[in-house]
């Protein structure tokens, strides 16, 4: 029973009530034993994983505002796909470039490889250490890429502060 | 609002017909997956519409557990596929 | 009064959405090999659902359904994009190699014109 196995319990038993809906005290009890038997069942999964999990609140909050910037990004990148499919001529000429990136742990690359898919014309496709192979629509999108807007963007959340 | 929510469900559902042909005749595994994977979202919005149509809250928990599944059954698949559950 | 302007937004937001959902499906359809159709089915997939569901969540106000809502909403918006990025690795890795422009037929069509040109200025 550590600080972690309290946290993905509590987060299990939010969970339940949001799909069960009612306060019921039985409704409870019972949501806390499944969570507390989930827990125990799955503390396997978590030993490795949950030091590379770790996000301030301060990053949490951080995180929220990136997503809220990315809306535009995002916004532009469906159209951009729009236009080039209901083209007649197809006008796309793909191609795949390696990106080199300084980010270390798990959580930063994920997040990392999901700034890069949802921003307009590329995509992230295979992690190799630290080189991402990104797939972009057009050669443009490889410039626009390489000015490293999305790596600014995962080192703003990540600023340490301890 | 109902008709408009008729029109929007049977488009949606137009479009996951569609979707039929590249997972019938998709050249490889991978254009299949992400062929069911468009069919399972747009069902999905159907499911939810179908919820506020005919006035049961229970489609919802069903467009849920039918959001968990696709997830893992797809991820599932893929996992087979890299690792070699298909024959070269 | 109110009630209008919801039903204004729900209308905007689901015709949207119903739209990328459409070109998501065209761009399976059309594009030529793997890579690029997971641009259109990623995007759009994440883009068209979520706007969907957020229409309705505005259709529906404050309950305890939208809450539901937003939680699919976001397990929509995360799975999207972990089996975009799975589906990529496993074909790239599976030895699938991305389409690419005849580069070398469009250098040799310059070429001729080039070619022409000068003949004809000699």
């Amino acid at each position: 029973m550590e600080k972690k196995h309290l946290f993905v319990g509590i987060l299990l038993l939010i969970f339940w009530l949001v799909l069960t809906g009612n306060l019921h005290p039985f409704n409870l009890l019972e949501g806390v034993f499944l969570a507390a038997l989930v827990t125990f069942l799955s503390h396997v999964l978590l030993s490795g994983l949950w030091e590379e999990l770790r996000l301030g609140i301060r990053g949490i909050w951080r995180f929220w505002v990136c997503l809220a910037r990315l809306t535009v990004d995002i916004f532009k990148a469906n159209t951009d796909v729009g236009e080039r499919v209901l083209d007649p001529k197809l006008p796309i000429s793909p191609a795949v470039v390696k990106f080199k990136t300084s980010l270390k742990g798990v959580l930063p690359k994920v997040m990392l490889a999901g700034f890069i898919t949802l921003r307009p014309g590329t995509l992230a496709v295979d992690f190799e250490g630290d080189i991402i192979h990104v797939h972009c629509l057009a050669d443009s999108f490889a410039k626009e890429l390489m000015e490293r807007e999305a790596e600014k963007a995962v080192l703003w959340i990540f600023e340490e502060e301890r | 609002m109902n008709p408009f929510f008729v029109g929007v469900s049977l488009t949606l559902l137009i479009g996951a017909f569609i979707c039929l042909y590249r997972a019938i005749l998709g050249p490889t595994l991978f254009e299949r997956i992400i062929a069911v994977n468009l069919i399972g979202t747009n069902v999905l919005v159907v499911l939810i519409l179908m919820a506020y149509l005919f006035k049961q809250a229970v489609y919802l928990d069903v467009a849920f557990a039918y959001a968990l599944l696709n997830f893992v059954a797809i991820i599932a698949v893929t996992r087979c596929a890299e690792t070699g559950g298909e024959p070269k | 009064m109110i009630e209008v302007v919801t039903n204004s937004i729900t209308v905007v937001f689901l015709s949207l959405g119903v739209f990328f959902l459409s070109i998501g499906v065209i761009g399976i359809i059309r594009l030529p090999d793997i890579y690029s159709r997971l641009h259109a089915s990623t995007k759009c997939d994440i883009f068209g659902a979520g706007l969907a569901l957020l229409g309705l969540v505005v259709y529906e106000g404050v309950s305890f359904n939208a809450l539901k809502l937003l939680v699919i909403t976001g397990l929509m918006l995360t799975s999207g994009l972990v089996i975009g990025h799975a589906v990529a690795r496993a074909a790239r890795r599976g030895g699938l190699t991305p389409w690419q422009e005849d580069r070398e037929e469009l250098i040799r069509l310059e070429k001729e014109k080039l070619l022409e040109k000068f003949m004809e200025e000699k």
